[in-house]
């Protein structure tokens, strides 16, 4: 009950404005957040190799304009509390953190909307001039909202839901958790198809990619080498003829 | 009345600091629909209004005028946040500068640098730093999120910080020579590019799943496609295949979240009956 408590703290200060936005670039993401619920429950490896696990499921996940694909938060948090407490294997936590991810996903929305009703407050404190009013309003509202998603929801299910999930994840058929693994290692191509749809400037540029697969898939270089050899390549091709090239060619 | 002051108004290096700080920590603080970091914008401008405003009527029409929809990505765009905090101290001192400009800066500036930002952060940085930290976990070793989570805070805040004070040191022109020069479009392409070949290399490290079910060619003999041909052909040949369809279904316009959903059905029905794992 109290590590359920610690590790609610740890959510509402993970999903209020004082996370100082290292939440989105550091705490939200199951990698971090795996291994500091491992340490609140005293299995600080199990966390971490949980978290990483659930964590490859979202490596190329984007957020751009407000919309995410998936609640990384509840996701990270309550898979790795779950399979430390309910005693799960790493592929049993994944399996039970994606489906969470999926519908924790739908409160984002919902926040942000519930949000939008405090920007009227801030004409009105616009309007008298009042700047601390402006930088409380900023900061408050998302603190309480924080407390009610996802704070409260993952402190119930920590601190009461070990026994019920054991016992549901014990009873599924095995065909079933077979299927949610293989869903949670379709995830991860959702999230590069992504990152393609996003970085790619036109169709050609899918050899771009296409060269950083090569190099992983046939020359079996691991993903520091890749990105240096990627790093050197965009060097030569945007920034080498710049200055010096336009010169030449006068 | 700020125009018959005969000293220059010049920000002091604490309001500046202030707000950086309030832009790269806050900005999101009542993230919302209807405009996004109004709101977390407004708030950044609290230090400079404050130094630089004295009366209600000054500070209010500050205050309305950051108070409309803005959007970019925290890191690169804090350039913005430097650029009208500049235009800002300006104004204070007299030059002709309305809301009109301040906000056609603001509102021209948002997306190429949300474009360049979520590429360089989203589309770079992030998913390298996790891939590291993330091969290293998977193993239990704690260094993996210790090295992630200080490479993702050090980047953010020096990142912007960087950002917020070249906007707010060579304003408008620094805007123009990125435009003119073409480094803003330079610095993308690079980013994505970078991106796009780690993306690759990540595809064949970490999306991981294998045809099982074999293919009876006798009473005595099967076929294995995994082995026999896909591992011998193309490694990780399904990934691939997988990621390229996918996007093919973005570029159509498909919505993620139901491809999301899609993929949970299939990959519950393909599992459920052993053809791939």
């Amino acid at each position: 009950m109290i590590q359920a408590l610690i590790i609610g703290l740890y959510v509402w200060w993970v999903a209020s404005p004082f996370s100082i936005n290292l939440s989105f670039m550091v705490f939200t993401r199951p990698l971090v957040s795996g291994a500091i619920v491992g340490l609140v429950l005293g299995d600080v490896q199990k966390g971490i190799m949980i978290g990483a696990a659930i964590n490859a499921v979202y490596i190329g996940y984007m957020h751009t304009g407000g919309s995410v694909t998936a609640d990384i938060t509840s996701a990270g948090v309550v898979g790795a509390a779950m399979g430390i407490l309910a005693n799960m294997s790493v592929e049993a936590a994944l399996a039970f953190a994606i489906p969470i991810g999926l519908i924790g996903n739908a409160m984002n929305p919902l926040m942000m909307a519930v949000k939008s009703l405090f920007v009227h407050r801030a004409d009105k404190y616009a309007e008298d001039g009042d700047t601390r009013g402006i930088g409380r309003l900023n900061l408050v509202p998302g603190t309480l909202l924080a407390l009610l998603y996802p704070t409260i929801p993952i402190v119930l299910i920590i601190a009461f839901g070990a026994e019920p999930v054991q016992a549901i994840v014990g009873a599924m058929p095995m065909r079933l958790m077979a299927g949610i693994t293989v869903t949670g290692k379709l995830l991860p191509a959702v999230g590069y198809a992504m990152l393609l749809r996003y970085m790619a400037r036109d169709t050609l540029d899918v050899a771009i990619y296409l060269i950083g697969f090569v190099l992983a898939a046939y020359l079996k270089l691991d993903i520091i080498g890749i990105v240096m050899l990627g790093g050197a390549l965009a060097l030569l091709i945007y920034f080498r003829n710049s200055d010096k090239g336009v010169a030449a060619n006068v | 009345m700020s125009k018959a002051q005969p000293e220059k108004k010049k920000l002091s290096r604490t309001a500046l600091l202030k707000s950086w700080f309030i832009w790269s920590a806050f900005l999101h603080g009542l993230y919302n629909w209807e405009r996004m970091q109004a709101v977390g914008f407004a708030h950044t401008m609290k230090p400079i209004i404050d130094e630089l405003y004295k009366t209600k009527e000054e500070i209010s029409q500050a205050l309305q005028r950051h108070l409309v929809f803005f959007n970019t990505s925290p890191q690169v765009g804090a350039l913005a946040a430097g650029l009208v905090t500049s235009m800002e101290e300006q104004r204070a001192n007299g030059m002709p500068i309305d809301d009109e400009t301040i906000n056609s800066v603001k509102t021209s500036l948002m997306g190429p640098l949300a474009g360049l930002g979520d590429t360089i952060t989203q589309g770079m940085v992030i998913p390298i730093l996790l891939a590291i930290g993330i091969s290293l976990g998977l193993e239990g070793n704690g260094m993996g999120a210790f090295i992630y989570a200080v490479g993702a805070s050090v980047y953010a805040y020096a990142f912007s910080y960087w950002a917020y004070f070249q906007g707010y040191k060579h304003g408008g022109n620094l805007v123009e020579h990125m435009y003119g020069s073409g480094l803003l479009e330079k610095l993308s392409d690079a980013a994505a590019f970078v991106g796009l070949v780690a993306a690759g290399g990540l595809t064949a490290r970490y999306v991981n799943f294998r045809v099982l079910s074999e293919i009876r060619i006798s009473d005595i003999a099967t076929f294995n496609i995994q082995t026999q041909l896909f591992d011998r052909l193309v490694p990780s040949f399904l990934p691939l295949v997988t990621v390229l369809g996918l996007w093919g279904l973005l570029r159509k316009g498909v919505k993620v979240n139901h491809i999301i959903w899609g993929v949970f059905v299939v990959g519950i029905i393909l599992g459920w009956f052993g053809v791939i794992g």
